[in-house]
């Protein structure tokens, strides 16, 4: 049986961890999460109720674990600012020459640098939304189940930190806005 | 900005940093975490878990299957344990019986094929043949006892993550019943072949990524390959003299 566990524990550790590490930013603290969040998961399989949903409920798992533990070393908690500069850094380098156009290119890096900026300025709380409705692809209704908070609640924190956000973005260069938009259109 | 165009940039955003490499040493993590596992297993009966785990695994990771398999015969006899199997090579049927195997449960990597044959009671397959590019790969080879005799013996021929050759042969014992999900997404074919007498379960994942799996000889047997050319399939001679055999299958869903 732990063969077939370490199946999904591999699969799935490094998403978790990366998930835990967003949000506690320390590594020693966000391997600690990680390994407690598949403790947990393993303990609770039979709380499962769609197998197809086991990332999307390991990543609920993962971002309550790291925000208790957040929670229990936020006096000492000691930010590691090497860590966010290093994803940053292959963030930029995965999304740089997209296009034949290094103006363009560059611009996208500064734009994803930025946001990724703002939203490590989100409480965790916060991050945990975003990441849950982001990354997890979850919709507001299955967070506020998952995370037992009214749908109401899920809604306007979501307000909140896009908000936020959008607060915190403002130096964003009107022309490169355009062709985010066009994207859009055409995506 | 507005939302709209907030909510894509997040989605790209996060999506990219946390799906992106981070230094951890896995085995590691995971033998810690094996250890953590142990030591509740200890203080509390078995997990009531293990099928739902064993299920999940089968649907998440495989994305395929995984089906039921006997383990080889097993006699006691004055008090010997005895494993037998039979098996064919060069068109030969030959019986291995091995009396009192020292079978020590746990993990091996990176070993040769003797060794591994060396630490398991079945027969094992190498693969005799291989198409282009994979000749000159030096497979890994691993081997997971956890529950003896039964055992996990996987050999990876891996030229890249997305160009593979994996052939993966279990033995089980104890076990009753295994359940596997089959996505809906995942075309699958039952196949009789050998003039009826070998099944095989044939699967498609993707246009690339094949999985053929059989049961013989009290073994399970499951080949993945992914980025092989069709006609390639065919100088598999893995297992048998089925080559021909393999062939036919993957064209009925090519």
């Amino acid at each position: 049986m732990h063969a077939s566990f370490k199946l999904l524990y591999t699969t799935y550790f490094r998403k978790v961890y990366s998930t835990c590490l967003f949000i506690l930013k320390n590594t020693h603290l966000a391997e600690e999460a990680a390994q407690e969040t598949f403790l947990k998961a393993y303990r609770n399989m039979d709380k499962l109720q769609d197998l197809e949903k086991f990332e999307a409920w390991l990543k609920v798992i993962a971002t309550n674990t790291a925000i208790d533990i957040y929670k229990v070393n936020k006096k000492t908690i000691n930010f590691d600012p090497n860590e966010p500069k290093k994803r940053l850094e292959y963030f930029i380098n995965e999304h740089t020459l997209q296009t034949n156009d290094p103006f363009i290119d560059l611009e996208r890096a500064e734009l994803n640098k930025d946001i990724q900026e703002a939203i490590h300025k989100l409480s965790p709380d916060l991050q945990q939304l975003i990441i849950l409705k982001y990354y997890a692809e979850l919709k507001d209704q299955e967070i506020a189940e998952a995370l037992n908070i009214p749908l109401g609640t899920v809604k306007s924190n979501l307000h909140k930190a896009r908000k936020i956000l959008l607060r915190l973005l403002p130096s964003i260069n009107k022309d490169f806005l355009y062709l985010i938009k066009e994207d859009c259109s055409h995506g | 900005m507005d939302e709209k165009h907030l909510d894509k940039l997040l989605k790209e955003n996060l999506t990219t940093i946390l799906d992106s490499p981070v230094d951890v040493d896995l085995d590691k993590c995971w033998k810690e975490f094996e250890q953590k596992l142990q030591a509740e297993e200890k203080s509390k009966n078995k997990s009531k878990n293990t099928k739902l785990i064993m299920a999940t695994a089968a649907l998440i990771a495989l994305t395929l299957l995984t089906v039921p398999a006997l383990f080889p015969e097993q006699v006691t006899a004055f008090k010997n344990n005895i494993f037998r199997t039979i098996h064919y090579e060069d068109g030969q049927r030959i019986i291995t019986d091995k009396v009192n195997p020292e079978i020590i449960e746990g993990e091996y990597h990176n070993l040769t094929f003797v060794e591994a044959q060396t630490l398991t009671v079945q027969h094992l397959l190498y693969p005799e043949y291989l198409p282009g590019g994979f000749q000159d790969i030096i497979p890994q080879i691993d081997v997971i006892i956890n529950n003896a005799p039964h055992s996990l013996t996987i050999i990876s021929f891996k030229k890249a993550d997305d160009d593979f050759i994996v052939l993966v042969q279990e033995s089980r014992i104890g076990e009753g019943e295994k359940r596997t999900y089959v996505p809906e997404n995942i075309e699958m074919e039952i196949v009789h072949l050998l003039n009826d007498e070998q099944e095989f379960l044939l699967f498609k994942a993707s246009d690339t990524v094949y999985r053929i799996n059989w049961l013989s000889d009290s073994m399970e047997y499951t080949l993945t390959t992914s980025q092989i050319d069709l006609d390639d399939i065919i100088l598999y001679e893995a297992v048998f003299n089925i080559s021909l055999a393999i062939f036919n299958l993957f064209s009925i869903l090519s």
